[in-house]
């Protein structure tokens, strides 16, 4: 590697990863496809920045992040919104600007216990396994973010931007609904099973990886016949197993490839992301919709992404010059808000 | 396990249904397990032929000829394999069609599945690298020695590849391995070799499990750093070899994952 380091982390909290768009294709041989947990987010950030398509994002886990630039950087933050300062004062969500040589990036901590991601102009290199850059941690592949280590760019010639940017667009709320197909395994719960599970009201619970997250029923465990041990099958992304515990685990990008635990329907692909948003503690509801509602809820994610260059916009306001009022919200509220409160969407 | 091979053939008709947006299950759900790889591989290879030969000759008007271009891979389980697809290149139920149409046209059902690589695997059983031959032995009520000499006998195969990449699930053990998981999970290094439920599972990352650890091979089932980095492939078959700890800390690697990757360009080509 020629290309100097942009970025040494100071501080990270464990979980932390390099993400790319994953390497679909191997599970044949046990290897799940990874990625970033939000292709969305992941996607904001290569618009953002003018980054190529397969760039390499670090993902970082809900703890507090401390990053140094080591020569002047550009970076974007994406995913669910926390606090962002360089050298203390606050700068912009979801918005690619400059880091001066030597100044301290702090990304805070959220409370939600969600992923962000943090983008890098030319992308953040790492080896390159299978086709991407995605670290997968308990295969040992690809880059494992610590303290220390210094970032560098895939391209040293990337082009930055004329002027920081931010993208125009509304903060969601966290979803209420999530949809699900029918998966292989969902014929073999009894009909009782399947409708109780739709009929709950489900809370996501503390416990989430890249593996999967757990979600607990507001009306108890979620039992269900028993003897529902099946032989080793497959798992899909968004397969949501049923364990003996009676908390639900949703199987994500770095699931084994292959378990014995039955799986009773599957996350629809347009909405996993919208379930990795929710912050520990909300609520929803699954429902299971049609083959064409899916194809109709993908297409339409694949569109919003295609047509994120479009709502690329200056970013006027310096944050820095903020109102006190502003500020103090902004820190009162640190981070798992609607964004509609965040001091660079005002005026 | 031939014996029953002929019993079952041709192999049944499967079950195939839709799985989330991208992909067909098709389960031989009427196949006890002993049986059910067999099926399994046999329709895999079929299947990948039949892809192959798309790619090659003129296609159009072949029942799988709206599902070749989508296809992302073929994954084979003990009672199913799954296709995987990209749903934005062909709707899901013109997959489900194409397949139905194959597995209905029935010429696979003749068809045994196509022999894979074939290995002899080193690895040291008993002692540090196998602390559980000693127990399992004893549960078997023969000797440490008979038991490494009836596993290393066994001509094993590669049923699948799953838990971690590279990991790899081998059935064509004798019946006395039918022994259960023991209760309590203790922790096993990569490259360790698991017997239980008469399978062998050789492991490539380090795991908790409930399975008896009776040997360790020195080559890696996974390694990252290889331009093809799995060892093992479905349909491949494989000996033990039971080497000293001298000779596995001698091991020269590179052969392997020679062999490795020719059989991946015989796959691809």
């Amino acid at each position: 590697m020629t290309a100097t380091p942009r970025l040494e982390i100071v501080a990270l909290a464990p979980g932390a990863t390099l993400q790319d768009r994953g390497r679909p294709g191997w599970q044949r041989y046990g290897l799940t496809e990874g990625g970033a947990l939000d292709r969305p987010a992941l996607a904001e950030g290569t618009v953002l920045l003018s980054n190529p398509p397969e760039a390499a994002a670090l993902e970082l886990s809900a703890g507090e992040a401390r990053l140094r630039a080591l020569a002047e950087v550009w970076i974007a933050l994406t995913g669910p919104a926390r606090p962002l300062e360089v050298n203390g004062a606050p700068r912009p969500w979801r918005a690619a600007f400059p880091v001066p040589a030597g100044a301290e990036v702090r990304i805070g901590a959220d409370p939600g216990g969600r992923w962000c991601w943090l983008h890098m102009g030319g992308g953040i290199d790492g080896p390159v396994v299978l086709g991407a850059r995605s670290t997968h941690l308990r295969a040992g592949i690809g880059l494992v973010p610590r303290p220390g280590l210094k970032l560098c760019p895939v391209m040293p010639d990337w082009k930055a931007p004329a002027a920081p940017r931010r993208l125009d667009l509304p903060e969601p709320a966290p979803a209420g609904v999530i949809r699900l197909l029918p998966g292989a395994q969902s014929h073999l719960f009894p009909a009782g099973s399947r409708t109780a599970f739709l009929d709950e009201t489900w809370r996501v619970t503390a416990a989430r990886d890249r593996q999967g997250m757990r979600i607990e029923g507001e009306g108890g465990p979620f039992l269900h016949e028993a003897g529902l041990t099946t032989l080793s099958d497959v798992i899909l992304p968004g397969d949501i197993q049923i364990t003996g515990d009676g908390r639900p685990a949703i199987l994500l990008a770095d699931r084994q490839p292959t378990g014995g635990y039955p799986r009773i329907f599957t996350v629809i692909a347009a909405d996993l992301h919208r379930l990795t948003r929710m912050p520990t503690g909300h609520a929803f509801r699954f429902r299971l919709v049609t083959r064409a509602e899916a194809a109709a809820a993908r297409l339409a994610l694949e569109r919003e992404i295609a047509e994120l260059p479009a709502r690329l916009a200056p970013l006027v306001r310096d944050p820095a010059a903020l109102s006190p009022q502003a500020l103090l919200r902004h820190n009162l509220i640190s981070g798992a808000v609607a964004g509609d409160d965040l001091p660079w969407q005002e005026g | 396990m031939a014996g029953k091979e002929q019993e079952r053939h041709p192999w049944p008709q499967p079950v195939l249904r839709l799985a989330g947006e991208g992909a067909v299950h098709i389960a031989f759900e009427s196949l006890s397990p002993d049986v059910a790889p067999d099926a399994v591989l046999a329709l895999d290879g079929a299947l990948a032929a039949a892809f192959a030969a798309l790619a090659t000759a003129e296609g159009s008007g072949h029942a799988l000829a709206p599902l070749a271009a989508a296809v992302i891979e073929q994954v084979p389980t003990i009672r199913a394999l799954t296709v995987f697809f990209d749903p934005g290149r062909i709707k899901a139920e013109a997959a489900l069609a194409a397949l139905e149409a194959f597995v209905a046209a029935g010429a696979w059902r003749r068809t045994r599945p196509r022999p894979g690589a074939e290995w002899e695997i080193p690895a040291v059983y008993g002692g540090d690298a196998g602390p559980d031959l000693a127990p399992l032995a004893e549960m078997l009520r023969m000797s440490p020695e008979e038991v490494v000499r009836r596993h290393a006998a066994a001509r094993q195969r590669v049923t699948m590849l799953g838990f971690a990449p590279g990991s790899a699930y081998l059935d064509g053990l004798p019946a006395l391995f039918d022994v259960p998981r023991r209760r309590e999970l203790r922790p096993i290094p990569a490259g360790a070799v698991i017997v239980a439920l008469r399978q062998t599972v050789l492991t490539s990352v380090p795991m908790p499990t409930g399975w008896y650890h009776i040997a360790t091979t020195p080559l890696r089932l996974f390694d990252p750093a290889r331009r093809w980095p799995f060892l093992l492939a479905p349909a491949d078959r494989l000996r033990l070899v039971p080497i000293t700890p001298e000779e596995a800390e001698a091991l020269d690697p590179k052969p392997f994952w020679q062999q490795a990757a020719a059989r991946e360009q015989r796959r691809a080509g």
